[in-house]
């Protein structure tokens, strides 16, 4: 249900991320229907994979050239984006299409300072107890290793989680383990909530270097 | 954080759960105020990215000496690590002596030293370079002018006895990348400069523990140069022969000797890296697109530059063919911080009225109408101008 305040601030993102209708690329030949149907694809490509790593923000700030947007695609392939290569395509026609060089600036988003910070202010979590961390290392290794990496720096499918801010937040980082998010799977029927916190035990406990 | 969001920004159907779906996923926009209200909060920032988190502060909150600690803004690539999961040390190694690990207890028992200083981001006023490159489209806010606290490099380093050949000082941050294909964020200092005097490891910040987002509990302070050097999050510093390798020592931060035009490649011996910052002003009052009654009209700024040089005088014109006037240069003035400087001006017609402010420093730099062009957006210093309403 939509809360007033909530309303407020969607239309806030709302406005921020309308790009300029006028300078939208359009092709005559292409069919209305089959043209939205293919910037949808591209939207979920870019919702499934670009924002793994990091906000929508940062990206849909950007007014680019083809070759620009190109460019920045490629090098984030290179620094571990796991973007399907059959995806490409509808990726970059979906940033061009949205977010082309010389389409106006959308307007600055305003954010409350203090609750920017908030996440900061919040108590250093409890040591994990060394039960929990021997029984988390095996269950990583069985059930998670395989998208973020043997030592949970990042790997296939996942990003690293050493240090990660989301290893503060015991309630999101289960429910985000139960429910999945972007390209992850949920492991509700897999792991029980005392697995998951072991595993949110030996993840705490990585030092900051690999072995 | 939600589970999966099947949606994302632009045309088609879901974008209202996009937004709820996005906003959730970044909890800070929650944060996000009303755009009614936005203009007249007080703790608004600019929200530059929501993760990692990247805030720029309005250039009217810039409207004092020193930068208050809620409105510093904040800035990193790799996002800020989860520091309340360490015992932090440093470490000090490579060729030295005896190598050092130092908790926090341990860097607080060396003479502490007080450093005023100017932090920028050297892609501050990126918006303005035509054509429009990618990068953060900072227009002027992300810098701030703030005292630091904390340990000189050079006692760090001589109570470890650094070896003759230990040209450079790397320095390694907590933020790990989010893949192991990402570069890490390493960079390096040449050894006189890391020996300078004012060349700290900070600790506070106008007396406070440097908050998280803003390097906390210990960063590097370079005054004089781009924040690109003020390492946040130090936790390795390793003394070695050469600078450091990698990305972002050697790829970003880089601009041509001799600017050139969008297009045209530069071999790696014609760029130099960026380092001292140039000569730069900002108007912090009136705010820009605001109102003020015809009369006399109190315009205030601050001004600074780089390196070693002083700020001499800062000029105001009205419109974009107004006079030059001098500005009066008042409060601190100390090496590396900026000054503050106001001027009073009649305005008596009402309608539009365009304020600019150039500033001006001991070399003999000026700000220019615009800066030279360069792929990456770096170094904006362009004459500072804003417009405002004058009304009856």
């Amino acid at each position: 249900m939509m809360t007033r305040r909530r309303l407020a601030w969607l239309s806030v993102l709302l406005l921020a991320l309308v790009p300029a209708r006028a300078d939208r690329r359009q092709d005559p030949a292409e069919d209305p229907e089959e043209r939205a149907e293919r910037l949808e694809m591209g939207r979920r490509t870019f919702t499934e994979n670009c924002l793994i790593c990091h906000g929508p923000e940062m990206i849909v700030q950007q007014r680019l050239t083809p070759a620009q947007w190109k460019a920045e695609v490629t090098k984030m392939v290179d620094w571990g984006a796991p973007l399907p290569a059959d995806e490409t395509d509808r990726l970059l026609d979906y940033l061009n299409a949205t977010h082309p060089a010389g389409a106006a600036p959308g307007p600055p988003i305003p954010v409350r300072g203090r609750e920017a910070r908030a996440s900061f202010q919040r108590p250093a979590p409890p040591r994990p107890s060394a039960d929990q961390v021997d029984r988390g290392g095996p269950l990583f290794a069985q059930h998670c290793s395989t998208c973020h990496g043997p030592t949970a720096r990042g790997g296939d499918l996942g990003q690293n989680l050493v240090l990660n801010r989301a290893l503060l937040d015991e309630t999101a980082f289960v429910a985000v383990v139960r429910e999945g998010r972007h390209r992850m799977p949920g492991f509700s029927l897999v792991l029980d909530d005392r697995q998951v916190d072991a595993i949110l035990a030996w993840l705490r406990a990585r030092p900051i270097d690999a072995k | 954080m939600q589970p999966q969001d099947r949606s994302g920004p632009g045309p088609g159907p879901n974008r209202r759960a996009f937004l709820a779906g996005t906003a959730a996923s970044a909890s800070l926009v929650q944060a996000a105020v009303s755009s009614v209200s936005a203009a007249d909060d007080p703790d608004a920032m600019i929200l530059r990215s929501s993760r990692p988190l990247d805030l720029e502060t309005p250039i009217h909150q810039l409207d004092s000496y020193l930068t208050p600690i809620d409105r510093l803004f904040v800035r990193s690539h790799l996002g800020a690590p989860a520091v309340e999961l360490l015992s932090w040390t440093v470490e000090l190694g490579g060729d030295v002596r005896s190598p050092k690990v130092w908790t926090l207890d341990d860097l607080a028992g060396f003479k502490q030293t007080t450093v005023t200083a100017v932090l920028q981001c050297s892609g501050n006023g990126r918006a303005f370079f035509r054509p429009s490159m990618p990068g953060i489209g900072w227009v002027g806010g992300a810098v701030a002018n703030a005292e630091w606290t904390g340990v000189r490099l050079r006692d760090l380093l001589e109570s470890a006895g650094i070896g003759p050949d230990a040209a450079h000082l790397h320095f390694l941050g907590a933020d790990l990348p989010p893949h192991v294909k990402t570069p890490v964020f390493l960079r390096s200092l040449a050894r006189d400069r890391v020996f300078r005097d004012e060349v700290i490891l900070a600790t506070l910040v106008n007396g406070e523990p440097i908050p998280g987002p803003n390097g906390g509990p210990v960063r590097l302070i370079v005054p004089g140069w781009y924040a690109n050097h003020w390492m946040k999050w130090v936790r390795r510093i390793t003394a070695a022969p050469t600078m450091a390798d990698g990305f972002y020592m050697q790829t970003a931060y880089r601009i041509p000797k001799t600017p050139v035009g969008p297009g045209v490649d530069v071999k790696p011996e014609d760029l130099d890296y960026v380092s001292a910052m140039n000569v730069k002003s900002l108007i912090t009052s009136p705010r820009r697109d605001s109102t003020t009654k015809a009369g006399r009209v109190e315009i205030r700024g601050v001004a600074w530059t780089g390196g070693d040089a002083r700020v001499t005088r800062v000029d105001v014109a009205i419109g974009d063919a107004g006079p030059w006037k001098e500005a009066e240069l008042i409060g601190p003035d100390r090496p590396f911080a900026w000054r503050t400087w106001r001027y009073v001006a009649d305005l008596g017609k009402t309608g539009p009225v365009v304020v600019r402010s150039r500033a001006a420093d001991s070399t003999g730099q000026v700000q220019p109408e615009a800066t030279p062009w360069n792929k990456s957006g770096y170094l904006w210093n362009a004459i500072d101008r804003i417009g405002i309403e004058v009304i009856g």
